[in-house]
């Protein structure tokens, strides 16, 4: 699903929904391009969505009412931006806040605070 | 950024189709994003040729074609589901529901609780998952109608085939309106509609078997057509038999008459058998009446006024069992045998003790003791236990003929006593001519 230089995929699984509903929270409105290109600009390149992911993605979203789309005639193309609905947002900030918690209690396992008492005498 | 010429957008676009990405929503939106890309691999100083081709290949082989297979995969998700759900539960519903027709129809045990899962499966499962699919998956005024109207004719028909199981009033009334939504509206619509759709055979069976389940259930459960013809045909049975049972009854009368004026001194026996065969027909009339009246749940004297037509023949058999099998009353079988039994016994009482033993088969209602040793089975259990209405009546009728048969055997015999001691009489009173 990713082409990614940096990370396996195993990791990147399941937060290419979170990755692109935050882009979209914080933009008004965006393209499928658009979305590449800015998530390759944020990382350095490290992530890069591929097509064959994202569009399956943003028309599920829009099938589920999570997005709602514009259109606007490029010459002879179509451009279809996509913004979040209502419904849209409090699932984005869901997935976000999810994905924090989530990388706040890898962070305890990865890097364990220290704790006094452990090893120490105290005098 | 220079933006792509119309000329070649299109030759991108065309390299889309022959891809083979046809959903035209996605083809849209990857021709916009391949264009994107050239601009830029362009504004590098690559030629659009060359940009065309890698970024065609940065989709990876068939990377476009597993993209639109992706595409719709996701968004028919839930689409696929509803319509497992509708398949599994309207082929489920529909079997239970055809089969409990057949049970119900045999008189077995259990019709009635597979006919209410099989409805309930078809009414809170099936058509609610089913509508949902036809709006989902048709666009157009012509198919949403379609729909509308199948819900209405569904909703009808559910409701309808409920009232007339559990015998709840307007049944009837449903059954019509929804049969003429049916076969009027929703199936000539449906037809023409889905005719041209081919795929998904199994969620099309489906709806086929739920609509065969209904039709059957309609039949089935309001003899329409059938039990016309069947009811007409046993009227007519039932009228036939009764004016045989009146040209014998007349025919006794007159050869009473006969006898009575050819030897007075006969005459008191011969009323008296014929007022025990009449006590005997007035009793079994009177018992067909009682069993109309209990089955079809009017009182006997509406029995006896309502036409032929308008009684339910084919009611029964629990009313029946009720009466006849009570534990003591005038109507019950045993009393009936017991006065077959009597009736029989003086019939033969009016032939000499010597001729007894020739007559008896010929004075005996063929149904009661030759019967039970042929068939092996009880006269009661054979002939009245568990029988509809239509059946019980006319087993009664006859009987009814059998009574009258019997007193024109034992009449036609007196009448050839009289007839032989009458002119034996008139030789011994002729004069002598020789000594």
């Amino acid at each position: 699903m990713y082409i990614c230089l940096m990370y396996s995929k195993e990791l990147l699984k399941g937060t290419l929904r979170t990755v692109v509903m935050e882009l979209l929270a914080r933009n008004e409105k965006m393209y499928g391009y658009e979305i590449t290109q800015k998530v390759k600009e944020l990382t350095n390149g490290k992530i890069v969505i591929t097509e064959g992911a994202l569009y399956p993605l943003l028309h599920k979203l829009e099938a589920d009412g999570l997005v709602s789309i514009e259109k606007v005639a490029i010459g002879k193309r179509i451009r279809k931006y996509y913004s979040l609905t209502d419904n849209g947002s409090s699932t984005a900030q869901q997935l976000v806040e999810e994905f924090a918690d989530f990388v706040a209690t890898m962070k305890l396992i990865i890097d364990p605070p220290a704790q006094p008492g452990y090893g120490t005498a105290i005098v | 950024m220079e933006l792509l010429s119309s000329k070649r957008v299109d030759l991108v676009h065309d390299r889309l189709v022959d891809q083979g990405v046809d959903y035209e929503p996605l083809r849209l939106e990857l021709l916009d994003h391949i264009c994107c890309a050239i601009e830029q691999k362009m504004d590098c100083g690559v030629a659009f040729a060359e940009a065309l081709e890698q970024s065609i290949h940065g989709f990876g082989p068939k990377g476009l074609e597993r993209t639109q297979e992706a595409t719709i995969y996701l968004i028919t998700l839930k689409l696929r589901k509803m319509k497992k759900l509708a398949a599994i539960s309207g082929l489920l519903g529909g079997f239970l529901t055809v089969f409990a027709t057949v049970f119900k129809l045999l008189h077995w045990p259990g019709a009635n609780i597979m006919l209410v899962n099989g409805i309930a499966l078809i009414v809170l499962l099936f058509l609610p998952t089913m509508i949902y699919v036809q709006f989902k998956q048709t666009e157009g005024v012509w198919s949403k109608v379609t729909t509308v109207v199948g819900l209405i004719t569904a909703i009808a028909m559910g409701i309808a085939t409920l009232f007339k199981v559990l015998h709840w009033p307007g049944a009837s009334v449903l059954i019509y309106g929804s049969s003429i939504l049916l076969g009027m509206f929703f199936m000539p619509l449906y037809f023409v509609r889905t005719y041209r759709i081919a795929e998904n055979k199994l969620f099309r069976s489906s709806i086929v078997i739920v609509i065969f389940a209904g039709i059957f259930l309609f039949i089935g459960l309001t003899q329409l057509g059938g039990g016309k013809i069947f009811s007409g045909g046993f009227l007519a049975i039932m009228e036939r038999t009764y004016h045989m049972q009146e040209t014998m009854s007349g025919n006794n009368a007159q050869y009473a008459n006969q006898i009575d004026e050819k030897a007075q001194s006969s005459s008191e026996k011969i009323a008296e058998m014929r007022s025990k065969a009449n006590e005997l027909y007035l009793h079994l009339d009177d018992l067909q009446y009682q069993l109309i009246a209990a089955t079809n749940g009017i009182s006997v004297e509406a029995a006896r006024n309502a036409s032929p037509e308008k009684i339910n023949w084919m009611a029964g058999p629990k009313e029946i069992n009720q009466v006849l099998f009570a534990e003591e009353g005038n109507w019950t079988v045993k009393m009936l045998r017991q006065k077959m039994a009597d009736y029989q016994a003086f019939a033969l009482t009016q032939y000499p003790v010597a001729n007894q033993e020739l007559v008896s088969d010929n004075l005996s209602f063929t149904t009661l003791e030759s019967w039970e040793a042929k068939q092996n089975q009880s006269w009661e259990a054979a002939n009245f236990a568990n029988r509809p209405l239509f059946f019980v009546v006319s087993y009664l009728d006859l009987v009814k003929t059998e009574t009258r048969h019997i007193e024109s055997q034992v009449l036609m015999y007196r009448l050839g006593q009289s007839t032989v001691a009458a002119s034996t009489a008139s030789l011994n009173e002729a004069p002598e001519i020789e000594s």
